[in-house]
């Protein structure tokens, strides 16, 4: 709902405000910096659908093989390109992302039948601008505008996607100022999140609103005090301790809708608005402490939301009103035991709804889920007029089986994960290291898993990762799922087998 | 211990195969342009329909109107007396070998008129009309069986604010109410009004009051007639539906034999 709303770059990593900042120095000559990657991603996935039989809908839980079996598989790629231009006196700075072959699944595009194929075809966005935005440099602080990707704090609640295993890309049209007072950064953020209809004009005039009111637009005011990583990263190895935080607001509002244009985009009907009445709010606060051989952090959301009307009909509004009351927190550790071996303990709880399903995919008309189904819309007017289901972003993970793929991101849930890491070995102009992670998870809702007990699963993930200083990079996942109860299927007296992920990933960065 | 684990899950899948997303319906938008189109009226996807029915009650329904003057009707407390029940609606496909489907060549649906289906309605739907061809008891052949020698279009698309229309109905030969019936069933149809109504969890505007009269006129013997009152909205079609007592004299009669109110979902 409120997902996805606020602040680009304002975050406490240097993927974030220092990245969009960084290209602005004052003295250089006009400049051009292209930075990327390029990634390729095969999975194996054996038995996600648990072996339980169908959902009350009559849905796997997860994609089985039409002819039977356990196996399914793909292979992915993705070329990300990001260009940036600095002025003369390197005061403004414009920032352009593109995609390429986004997410493609490799062999899907044969030219003519599979026997014969000799080449493969091309999607019609082969190639997807994700990020058009500028910078500029002033006496009171950074001026930004452009279409533009948002993280924040520990990327729970809003994340840009822009970690190379990521598959999200959220971005939104904004414009920001940001500046420096009293030992902080201030932030003020207005997003375009939604205009509704436009009007279009002759000799390419960009098109007009054709009514205000059915505008949604966000307003977001953020604090924070951050490092850059390399600037953490110095100061731990000087032995200081480095205390970071950060804390904003937003809301969002729209008074009427008009729900052609995303129910039918290509009807021809676009003078019809709905009440909605559409108000949230979202507010969000993290801190990290960073010590010389450990570091601990720790993010924290509520969300709040009413909608007047949630019927998506013209013609038809609910009396009752929705509500929604959301919180999300997570805790990430690490600590350093050697030059090579790190681990810690993650937790997290997003709160549930009481109404059958998890609510994870939740969207815009999507029937209600029964007693028995892995997902579905979270309220029932007039018996059930709340949602209450705290989302996380689906590219903060914290397993490979259960959240990633089945049930698709955390929600009404809470888990723990102790993981640790060894760094093997120096191969070559590379460092080869072995990542462990247990992850423990039950319902918080009870009535939202598939049998009504609360636990989930517990789940294995190892890996083996290659990371080389000239760009090159490989790694090995495994992904072990030892179902728990919740996941049983109780209507047909079926228990939830083990379920197993491979995946390898190719990674070239320039 | 991890060869243990990977071999919990081997051997043939316990899931059959089944689409991984539910299939999507193509939904209905209304576009609410003053008139009710065929293609605006929900009788194109076979299931069921939930209605709220209470009999013999009295029923004050007109809450007023709006600034415009736009009538305004409520049934917001109706509910709380009446239960609910599932009428089918299936296609004739659906329905398969009956001693009736040959009496009704063109018919394309059937609805229940009751829950346990003690008599249903044969009907067909075009751009032009909503197709009436008769009505059958399908458990007794031998309690109602009315075959209209031409279909009756109930409901002529599309449909709006001031129409008005007669048909007729010519039986020959049938069965009501296990008695023999020959004559005539005549269906005058007027749209009175077009309004905003009111159920306890939703409210309709462009929502277009039909009268029905029905009369019934048998070769031998006396005619009598039935009102009906109904309540239609793009793309939820009939959300209310008000019966009569026989011989009502009254167009907006309170006097409810049975009041039938759609559940939406």
């Amino acid at each position: 709902m409120m997902l996805g709303l606020f602040w680009l770059t304002l975050s406490a990593g240097a993927e974030s405000f220092d990245q969009m900042t960084q290209g602005l120095q004052p003295g250089l000559n006009r400049a051009w910096q292209v930075h990327g990657y390029h990634r390729v991603r095969t999975n194996g996935y054996y038995n996600l659908d648990l072996d339980r039989g169908l959902t009350t809908a009559g849905t796997p839980i997860f994609p089985v093989p039409i002819t039977g079996g356990q196996w399914l598989s793909s292979t992915d790629m993705r070329f990300r390109a990001d260009v940036s231009g600095v002025s003369e006196r390197g005061s403004v700075a414009v920032n352009l992302r593109f995609d390429v072959l986004d997410n493609l699944r490799l062999g899907s595009l044969p030219s003519g039948s599979a026997i014969d194929t000799t080449s493969q075809l091309s999607p019609s966005d082969s190639i997807v601008v994700r990020q058009a935005y500028a910078t500029a440099l002033t006496p009171l602080g950074f001026v930004v505008a452009g279409r533009m990707s948002t993280q924040w704090g520990l990327g729970m609640l809003v994340n840009d996607g822009t970690c190379i295993d990521c598959n999200t890309v959220d971005v939104s049209d904004r414009l920001g100022f940001i500046t420096a007072l009293a030992g902080h950064l201030w932030a003020i953020s207005y997003d375009y999140s939604a205009v509704g209809t436009g009007i279009d004009r002759a000799y390419n005039v960009p098109q007009i609103d054709a009514d205000p009111s059915d505008d949604a637009h966000s307003l977001s005011i953020a604090v924070m005090d951050v490092l850059s990583d390399f600037s953490r990263e110095r100061r731990r190895k000087a032995g200081h301790h480095s205390f970071e935080y950060g804390a904003y607001y937003s809301t969002r509002q729209q008074i009427n809708d008009n729900p052609y244009t995303y129910l039918d985009p290509d009807s021809e009907v676009s003078d019809i608005l709905m009440p909605r009445n559409y108000q949230a709010t979202a507010t969000d606060g993290w801190v990290r402490v960073t010590a010389p051989t450990w570091t601990i952090a720790l993010e924290g959301a509520y969300l709040t939301a009413n909608i007047g009307n949630v019927s998506l009909l013209p013609g038809v509004s609910s009396g009752d009103v929705l509500t929604s009351q959301q919180w999300g927190l997570v805790l990430e550790s690490e600590q350093q035991l050697s030059e090579t071996f790190r681990w810690g303990c993650n937790a997290g709880m997003a709160s549930g709804d009481e109404a059958p399903g998890l609510g994870a995919r939740a969207q815009s008309g999507f029937a209600n889920a029964q007693a028995g189904d892995l997902d579905g819309a979270q309220f029932d007017f007039p018996n059930d007029n709340t949602v209450n289901n705290f989302r996380f972003h689906a590219d903060y993970r914290i397993d490979r089986i259960l959240w990633r793929e089945i049930v698709g991101t955390v929600t009404d849930a809470v888990y723990l994960r102790p993981h640790f890491s060894w760094q093997i070995a120096q191969a070559g102009p590379g460092t080869l290291t072995l990542h462990q992670a247990l992850v423990y998870s039950q319902a918080m809702q009870p009535t939202s898993t598939l049998s009504g007990e609360p636990g989930l699963g517990l789940e294995w993930d190892p890996s083996l990762e290659y990371v080389s200083t000239d760009g090159m990079g490989f790694q090995l996942d495994y992904g072990l799922l030892l179902p728990l109860d919740g996941l049983d299927n109780t209507l047909l007296g079926i228990e939830a087998k083990p379920a197993h992920l491979l995946r390898g990933h190719l990674r070239y960065r320039f | 211990m991890g060869l243990w684990m990977i071999l919990l899950a081997c051997g043939e899948n316990q899931t059959p195969y089944a689409p991984y997303e539910s299939e999507a319906s193509d939904l209905c938008i209304p576009n609410l342009d003053g008139q009710l189109e065929a293609s605006e009226f929900p009788l194109t996807v076979a299931g069921e329909a939930d209605y709220w029915i209470a009999e013999d009650v009295n029923v004050t329904y007109r809450l007023g109107a709006d600034d415009q003057g736009t009538p305004i009707w409520t049934f917001t407390e109706v509910v709380d007396t009446a239960t609910e029940q599932t009428l089918a609606v299936q296609s004739i496909q659906q329905v398969g070998d009956t001693w009736y489907g040959s009496l009704f060549p063109s018919a394309e649906w059937v609805i229940a008129n009751d829950q346990d289906q003690t008599t249903i309605g044969l009907y067909a739907l075009d751009a032009s009309a909503l197709w009436m061809f008769g009505l059958v008891s399908p458990t007794d052949q031998d309690a109602n069986r009315i075959v209209y020698q031409t279909e009756v279009p109930l409901l002529r698309f599309p449909l709006q604010e001031g129409d008005q229309y007669q048909s007729e109905g010519i039986v020959e030969g049938g069965v009501s109410n296990g008695l023999p019936f020959s004559g005539t069933h005549r269906y005058t149809v007027s749209v009175g009004a077009r309004g905003e109504l009111w159920l306890p969890s939703l409210r309709f505007t462009d929502v277009y009051r039909v009268d029905t009269q029905f009369e019934v006129i048998p070769t031998i013997g006396d005619a009598f007639w039935v009102r009906q009152r109904s309540f239609y909205s793009e793309c939820f079609g009939e959300i209310v539906r008000l019966q009569s007592a026989i011989n009502e004299s009254e167009v907006a009669f309170t006097n409810v034999a049975e009041i039938r109110i759609l559940s939406v979902p």
